[in-house]
């Protein structure tokens, strides 16, 4: 460890106690983008966070917030990286009205204790983001990645009431309120949602909660070729029905590709909404509801299960066009099957917003060398169609090639860079992330 | 800055949208002097009205150069005076941008002007099976730019959310006369949520010049009731039973006895019991075999409360008759006083009826007439104070109960604006809910977008409030292309 590594670490120590710091070996599990941090700071109080920013932007650390590390490993690199911020410890439930349908929890509270805390009273929170439910609130509203109740429920942006904040240059924030309509000033919270820990560090979330719906049917379609559910899928999506979520899975040229449409409503709705399903897509049958929660699960773990994993997003009229380019990503399956290079990347896509989520392996440097320039060559695709491919997780190696994300929209970038200032003046925030 | 333009800006002005986009007349400004919220009043120094967002641009510009302020307007149907020009500025409206550019049914995409007004999308829309669900009440005049700007809601957003939820992207002029596309149909965003950030600005960060919004299909069916009730508490109670249960109507609207006795005086009368403590109009949509089943949950709900008469609406006339009583109310008030103010907070919904005792104290110890019809779902109240404002004395009164009531809402946990905005009539109350650091965050993100304050100067913002000095001038878009 470097002299200033142990001085940033014991100036935390002093700042937190002792049983809030890790240091050393500990931060390995820490690591963000593979680089290790001096120190990783628990703080378990607003109070503790802002003190912890004060002394990181008069020191000129540079500080990543996270909820459990969960994103952390095998995403975009900053620039410098001196302390982990961790909320996890910070996960107590501030306030639950019930009768309100609104909850607010502090941000290290993951999104199954919510799910369980609320379900106890008949409520849920209808978001499920990819990747772990112990995921933290506060990472999950952080980076703000869509699930597939977002058509039926709205995205992260449209759950989350109001936040407090901590800013890059130590200000405490209080964003946005407890009540479901409010306008009463500009909407920062927007810019909070989303902006992966480059604004603030998020301690504590409202959320609006909704009902648990009475019942809950799945239906699924099954075929060797995830293009020939494409036409079903896109008829559900255009139909004039609203399911909680469509979902197709699958893997070009691999077989065992799933459409999966989720129905959540009263039981007299839900039957009638079944007819009406396999009336618009006729390969849909019932399936029993384990199997059917199973499936959803599976899809939303996709992440947890590739080395590689991004997002592609286009316009939901171009479902097909979308897969048929992820099959661009693949070898040969000959080659695949004696080891040189890989199947195209497993998938989940959203047929109502043409938003596909990729996980994919990328064993080794000649891999890495070989999908590098495919994913350049996709991402210039998805955005002559007017989308976009985000890489969310890769080795730091082909992240650092490829690029997280492509260049801001034309006219936007000094918006954004004086946002980034104005809350965070002296860059300590995840500098580099989220363009510069 | 002088409150009269020269007269070479304003022949620039002219060349640009051309003679029937221009008015400087001042009998004809008149009509832009105030918005829907009458007790702000100043005349703008011009009202310019672009046909497109080139002729935007080019009228941001020459106003700009010239340092003249530049205040956003739609129809001019806002209750919070958010487009009432002072300080010389000059008013650049949305009136000859009404196209609706494009309808992608596929995607479930529009593309808009911003002067489109809202109920003709939805007119648009309607032959392919879609619709555009933000309903506020003026639905039928009120613009979508004038919408993003208020974030606007409706009677609908209980179930459905409001105007941020379906916009996907947006043209803006920007302070200094650049047009950028914030944004887009692929909901996978590259940068902060600028979009997000600009629906609710109330147009102090741009001028918003073309909307692209998410369509939603038309609901299979739709059951209307109303449930009448001979106490408002009552009828607060039904509400707060049938969320209980776990329901999720599309709308859950109540009138108390002034407002019902208003409409029923009107040319809007739509046969509410005069007699009524109150009354709550319950609507469910969705698919049709499921309706019935919500309607009989909800009505035992109802009965549980106290209820004294259901009544349901068999047909297409009689729903729409029940709504539009509900709708036309704040029109049907004008009759009972010469002016109004219609206030907006947000409560959370368990405290509405101690909130709604509490605003007629307030009322009363005033000695001013009080009105109460609301979101009572979404908990977001609209007390119509009613006055005449010849008499100083009845609108010092009027001010004061206002900040009373605001009082009263923030105190049980709720917010000075639910959908009108803040615009200048709140500004007052803005420390109410936001501390002076939220409050210099949101001045800082303002001169992001609009470094030198040319944009509906002195809205939103308490005049007191500086951008973060730890930001101050860096806080703004640095100058060069980006």
């Amino acid at each position: 460890m470097s002299r200033d590594a142990r001085a940033c670490e014991e100036r935390v120590a002093a700042i937190l106690g002792r049983d809030q710091v890790a240091s050393g070996e500990a931060v390995e599990g820490w690591r963000v983008g593979g680089g290790a941090p001096a120190a990783v700071a628990f703080p378990r109080t607003v109070e503790e966070v802002k003190e912890v920013m004060t002394a990181a932007a008069a020191e000129g650390w540079a500080v990543v917030p996270s909820g459990r590390g969960l994103s952390l490993a095998g995403g975009e690199a900053c620039e410098r990286l001196d302390v982990v911020l961790s909320t996890s410890r910070m996960d107590g439930t501030v306030d639950y009205e019930p009768a309100d349908l609104t909850l607010s929890v502090e941000a290290g509270a993951s999104l199954e204790a919510v799910a369980n805390l609320t379900a106890g009273e008949g409520q849920w929170l209808p978001m499920e983001p990819p990747g772990s439910s112990s995921a933290t609130l506060g990472g999950a509203f952080a980076y703000a990645f869509g699930g597939p109740l977002g058509t039926s429920f709205g995205r992260p942006r449209d759950l989350i009431l109001g936040l407090t904040c901590v800013t890059g240059d130590a200000r405490i924030l209080r964003l946005g309120g407890r009540v479901v309509k409010n306008v009463a000033g500009f909407d920062l919270l927007k810019l909070l949602v989303g902006s992966q820990g480059t604004l603030g560090v998020i301690t504590e979330v409202t959320v609006r909660l909704y009902p648990i719906p009475a019942t809950e049917t799945f239906l699924v379609a099954r075929s060797d070729e995830a293009t020939d559910l494409v036409p079903a899928a896109r008829a559900v999506a255009t139909a004039p029905l609203l399911p909680a979520s469509v979902e197709l899975g699958g893997r070009p040229g691999r077989g065992a590709a799933a459409l999966v449409v989720r129905l959540r409503g009263s039981p007299e709705a839900v039957a009638a909404d079944a007819h009406a399903q396999r009336a618009v897509a006729p390969g849909l049958t019932r399936v029993d509801d384990a199997e059917g929660r199973a499936l959803v699960a599976e899809l939303r773990g996709l992440e947890a299960r590739w080395a590689v994993a991004a997002r592609l997003a286009l316009p939901a009229s171009r479902l097909g066009e979308g897969v048929r380019l992820l099959a661009s990503l693949g070898t040969a399956d000959a080659d695949a099957d004696a080891g040189r290079g890989a199947g195209a990347p497993c998938f989940v896509a959203d047929p109502n917003v043409g938003v596909f989520r990729l996980g994919m392996d990328a064993p080794g440097q000649a891999e890495e060398d070989r999908l590098a320039p495919l994913l350049v060559d996709l991402r210039r695709e998805a955005e002559k169609l007017g989308g976009s491919l985000t890489l969310v997780q890769a080795p730091a190696g082909l992240m650092g090639r490829v690029g997280a994300r492509g260049g801001l929209p034309a006219g936007v970038g000094r918006i954004h860079r004086g946002l980034k200032r104005s809350f965070d003046p002296s860059g300590t925030l995840a500098p580099g992330r989220l363009g510069r | 800055m002088t409150d009269t333009l020269s007269p070479d800006l304003v022949r620039r002005l002219r060349d640009v949208v051309g003679e029937a986009g221009l008015i400087s007349d001042p009998d004809r400004l008149l009509s832009y002097e105030s918005d829907g919220l009458t007790t702000h009043r100043a005349l703008p120094g011009a009202v310019v009205l672009p046909a497109d967002t080139r002729q935007a641009a080019a009228v941001v510009t020459l106003l700009s150069e010239a340092g003249v302020p530049v205040v956003p307007r739609g129809a001019g149907t806002g209750l919070s005076g958010g487009a009432v020009a002072g300080q010389g500025g000059v008013v650049v409206g949305t009136a000859r941008m009404t196209r609706i550019l494009s309808l992608d049914v596929e995607n479930r995409l529009a593309r808009v002007q911003a002067g489109t007004v809202n109920a003709d999308l939805t007119v648009a829309a309607h032959p392919h099976g879609l619709y555009y669900a933000p309903d506020p009440s003026s639905q039928t005049a009120c613009t979508l730019g004038g919408n993003v700007a208020e974030n606007s809601g409706g009677p609908h957003c209980l179930k459905y959310g409001v105007t941020s939820r379906y916009v996907t992207g947006l043209t803006m002029v920007l302070a200094g006369g650049e047009v950028v596309e914030l944004g887009g149909a692929a909901l996978e965003p590259s940068t902060y949520d600028l979009v997000g950030v600009v629906v609710g600005s109330e147009g102090c960060f741009g001028l918003v010049t073309e909307i692209e919004v998410r369509l939603l299909p038309v609901p299979q069916g739709v059951r209307t009731f109303m449930a009448v009730f001979e106490q408002l508490d009552e009828a607060a109670r039904a509400v707060t039973s049938i969320i209980a249960t776990g329901l999720l109507p599309a709308a859950l609207e109540i009138m108390d006895q002034a407002s019902i006795r208003a409409v029923e005086a009107s040319v809007f009368a739509a046969g509410y019991p005069v007699d009524a403590g109150a009354v709550l109009l319950v609507e469910f949509d969705g698919t049709d075999a499921g309706l019935d089943a919500d309607v009989a949950r909800a009505v035992a709900c109802c009965e549980e409360a106290g209820v004294r008469e259901i009544r349901g609406s068999r047909t297409e006339e009689e729903r729409a008759a029940l709504w539009k009583g509900r709708k036309k109310a704040f029109g049907a008030m004008g009759r009972l006083a010469p002016d109004l103010v219609v206030q907006d907070a947000t409560v959370p919904r368990t405290k509405l009826p101690e909130v709604l005792r509490r605003v007629g104290e307030i009322a009363a110890s005033h000695g001013l007439h009080v009105a109460n019809v609301f979101h009572a779902g979404d908990g977001n109240l609209h007390p119509k104070l009613l006055f005449d404002r010849q008499k100083p004395d009845e609108v010092e009164r009027v001010k004061r109960a206002s900040r009373e009531i605001m009082e009263a809402c923030v105190a049980v946990g709720g917010t000075i604006t639910g959908e009108h905005g803040v615009g200048v009539d709140k500004r007052e109350y803005m420390d109410l809910v936001h501390s002076p650091a939220d409050l210099a965050a949101m001045a800082a993100v303002k001169a992001v977008f609009d470094p030198r304050g040319l944009v509906n100067p002195g809205k939103v913002i308490p005049e007191w409030v500086v951008a973060d000095p730890g930001v101050g001038a860096r806080g703004g878009a640095e100058a060069g292309p980006s």
